[in-house]
Order: structure tokens, then C-alpha cells, then sequence
């Protein structure tokens, strides 16, 4: 069989390396929005802290989507605000950071009732931390970003923000570090698994993803693989795994925008 | 309530390009990116060969998957029908082209995401899309679904073979493909409905 075009369909990436900066700070801002609700309710003594850490990294993120946006000096975003697009992945994680970027706020002020904070940080750290992978698995057309991606993505979102609280020295994420890791390489098993025993659309996509990165994705499964090893040396034990996450989610992202009826 | 459609009889398609020609001067189309393409495929071996020319664009889908992923509600399927943007709305996410499925979107050098729209602003005036007027074989047959006397429910009914794109997908696309001369239906594609 042979296929010739006159004009070609738009198969082009639509995303593209600023968006994997904005995978990377979502991940960073939902895993501290958690970790920020999670202090908030156990009382912890650096709450005020961890909030405020939460409200740079929602910042930060959402600056990187306004540069990135072609849209940007026309300033259509607000239209996000004044529609109800439940059904939409990227309106529930704009909803989701700003309510855990005003209630992050409150809680640094530690004005107002905690019990709000707390329930719209739950809410939205939850809805931040699930919307990268909702907004790839919603796509059914797109054969790599398979329903797995739903469990892979928050793993290690979780895992990226915790490796850089161990980076910074919180006692209490060095704990945390190995069991995320070996959740996130078991899931980027499943995924891999998925996807060489489907269909012929999702073996055709596994092949695609072994020759446009398939030394990339081992790489990433094995820079987490071997964290219980290492977590001995605490800069390697957090840098390490943090780079394995984002290798895996940059490929993820990138590798993934390909769907097979264009050509 | 009207749901507007199209059907393009392969049969008679020479793959001329007018239709894609039409299209990109009349909705001043960027370069760099097409409203409407025609994919030339050819199956067989010398002396049993076979061509397609099969246009492609928006199918304007009855369960379109670019709408309900849109966060500003920019994307929205008219009353009649046809998929539409409404670009003062539209924040350059991709989200609707990363859920199409034909690769029919594309991101407008000024921000907004763009396609097919079926050229609503001359159906407006009682006038069919570019596509149609222009085609030199008159594959191309536009109207209301819902009027057993239009254009194109008088093509389907009269359609040796009806075939869907990616028909297990589920998006109910109203773009009808006619008569294709491939001896499975369209080629590459699974799943045909004869009619």
C-alpha cells in the first residue's frame, strides 16, 4: 500500500517543551498542595512553611502556562473562571490550583476557619495532583496515553515533590521515597505490559515508544528501581528518583501525541 | 433542530484538490496548515491496482470528543449541527486537538484553535460550503440530515456502500464517505457499515 497527500493533516506535536515544564511544576504543586493538606490536618509545626512552598510552585506553574499559551496577551484564560467545564480535564486542574493556591493563602496567613482551608485543600491539592494524567488519558484516540497513566501520573507527581522535600531535608520524606519509587516502576511496568500485550493499535504504540525513547523509559524505571539501594546517600537518594519520574513523564507526554490514522 | 452533513462520493473523487484549494482561499487558511487534505492511497499489485482519493477535514462528529475536554466551553456543536470554535473564547490549550482523532484541528498563527466549520458564514446565506461549489465531478453532496430531500440524505440513500472514519471510536462522525472503490470499503480503515 502506498499513501500520497495533497496538503498534509495536522499530525504536528501541539505540545511542546513548555509543556513539559508545566507537567514537571504541576506535579511539584500538587505533590505540595498534598503535603500541605496532610500537614495542615496532622497539625504539623512547619504547615506555614509547606504552604507557602505550595503557593510559589502554583505560581510559578501557572506563569509557565500563561508564557506558554499562544493565547497569552489576549487574555482569554479568564473564560476558564466563567464557564462550567466539569467534563474538561484542564478546568478541573485550573479550579484545582487555585482553590489550593487561595486556601495555601489562608493558611500561611493562618487567618479564617481551618476546617474550609483544610477541605478545599483536600479538594483541590487532589484535583491538582490527578488533572496531568486525566488530561492524557482522556484522549482515547492517542494510544500511549492508556488509563495507567491515571495511577502513573500522581505516583510520580507524589514522588517528584518528595524527593525535593528529602533534598531539602524534611525528616519525614525519606521514608516515603523508596516505597513511591518502586509503586512508580511497578506502574511503569503495567503500563509498558498494557501496551505490548493489546491490540494491534497498542503494540504498533509500544513499538513507537521503544524507538523514540525506549532507552529513555529504562532508564527512568531503573534511576527509581534502584532508590532502596542508594537512599544511603541523601542527595543521590532524592535526585535520582526525582530524575527517574520526570523521565518517564516528559516521554510520556512527548512521546505520546502520536496517534496512528494520520499516516 | 437541523444536523448538517456531508457526504463524498469516492467513486467519483479524482482527487483534483479543488476542494482543498477552495477551502484554503476561502477561509484565508494559514499555510503551514490544511482545513481539508486528500489522502491518495493505492493498494494492489501491477495489474490489479487500486486508488482512493479520500478528502479529508472535520466530521463535525454527533459525540464529538474536542468539546467536552475544552475548559473555556470555546468548542461547542451548534444547533444545526456543525462543530464550532468560538476563538475570542479559545486559551491555545490543544486540548481539542490532542482529542480529535482526525487530526482535523490546528493552532491559528493568532491563537486560537481552528477547522472545517463547514463554511458556516456562506450556509448562513443559504449558500453550500466552498468544497462543494468548487468540486469539478460533484462527489460532494451537503444538507440537512433530519430532510429526507436534501442533498446529501437523497446521496445516502442512493449509496452503493457507507463508510465512517475510525467508526469504533464512537463519535458518530456525519461526514460520509460513498461508493469507495477499494474492494474492502476505505482503505486502512476497519469496522465499514455497508448501507
Amino acid at each position: 500500500m502506498m499513501t500520497e497527500f495533497y496538503a498534509l493533516p495536522n499530525t504536528e506535536h501541539f505540545w511542546h517543551w513548555p509543556t513539559l515544564i508545566h507537567f514537571f511544576l504541576v506535579a511539584m504543586a500538587g505533590g505540595a498542595a498534598v503535603i500541605t493538606t496532610i500537614a495542615l490536618l496532622t497539625k504539623h509545626p512547619k504547615v506555614r512553611t509547606y504552604a507557602l512552598v505550595t503557593m510559589v510552585l502554583i505560581v510559578l506553574d501557572l506563569i509557565t502556562l500563561w508564557i506558554e499559551s499562544p493565547a497569552r496577551f489576549r487574555f482569554t484564560h479568564v473564560w476558564i473562571f466563567l464557564s462550567f467545564a466539569p467534563a474538561a480535564p484542564i478546568w478541573l486542574g485550573a479550579w484545582g490550583l487555585s482553590v489550593s493556591l487561595v486556601a495555601s493563602f489562608f493558611v500561611w496567613l493562618q487567618k479564617g476557619p481551618r476546617a474550609l482551608w483544610a477541605t478545599l485543600l483536600i479538594i483541590g491539592s487532589a484535583l491538582a495532583l490527578v488533572y496531568p494524567g486525566l488530561a492524557l488519558a482522556a484522549n482515547i484516540n492517542r494510544p500511549l496515553w492508556t488509563p495507567v497513566v491515571l495511577i502513573l501520573f500522581p505516583l510520580t507527581g507524589m514522588l517528584t515533590v518528595i524527593s525535593i522535600a528529602h533534598l531539602l531535608k524534611q525528616d519525614w520524606a525519606k521514608r516515603w521515597i523508596a516505597p513511591l519509587s518502586l509503586a512508580s516502576v511497578a506502574m511503569g511496568i503495567v503500563y509498558l505490559a498494557g501496551l505490548a500485550m493489546g491490540g494491534t493499535e497498542a503494540r504498533m504504540a509500544f513499538d513507537y515508544l521503544m524507538g523514540h525513547g525506549g532507552l529513555l523509559f529504562a532508564l527512568g524505571l531503573v534511576l527509581m528501581a534502584i532508590v532502596p539501594v542508594i537512599r544511603r546517600v541523601p542527595v543521590v537518594a532524592a535526585l535520582v528518583p526525582l530524575a527517574g519520574a520526570t523521565i518517564i513523564r516528559s516521554l510520556i507526554v512527548e512521546v505520546g501525541q502520536i496517534q496512528f490514522f494520520g499516516f | 433542530m437541523s444536523r448538517m452533513a456531508m457526504a463524498i462520493d469516492l467513486a467519483a473523487c479524482v482527487g483534483c484538490a479543488a476542494c482543498s484549494v477552495a477551502c484554503k482561499h476561502e477561509n484565508e487558511v494559514p499555510i503551514g496548515v490544511n482545513r481539508l487534505w486528500i489522502r491518495n492511497t493505492t493498494i494492489g499489485t501491477f495489474p490489479n491496482l487500486v486508488t482512493e482519493f479520500r478528502p479529508e477535514q472535520c466530521l463535525h462528529c454527533e459525540n464529538p470528543p474536542c468539546v467536552p475536554v475544552c475548559p473555556t466551553g470555546c468548542c461547542f456543536v451548534r444547533a444545526d449541527g456543525i462543530v464550532d470554535i468560538e476563538p475570542m473564547k479559545c486559551i491555545g490549550c490543544s486540548a481539542c486537538i490532542a482529542a480529535c482523532p482526525y487530526d482535523a484541528r490546528y493552532m491559528h498563527p493568532d491563537g486560537y484553535v481552528s477547522k472545517c466549520d463547514f463554511c458556516k458564514h456562506r450556509v448562513a446565506k443559504g449558500e453550500l460550503p466552498a468544497c462543494v461549489t468548487t468540486c469539478p465531478t460533484l462527489c460532494r453532496s451537503f444538507g440537512d440530515l433530519d430532510d429526507p430531500n436534501s442533498d446529501v440524505s437523497i446521496a445516502l440513500r442512493g449509496a452503493r456502500r457507507v463508510d465512517l472514519l475510525r467508526p469504533g471510536l464512537g463519535t458518530g462522525p456525519k461526514l460520509y464517505y460513498l461508493n469507495a472503490p477499494a474492494k474492502f470499503g476505505l482503505v486502512g480503515e476497519e469496522g465499514q457499515r455497508s448501507s
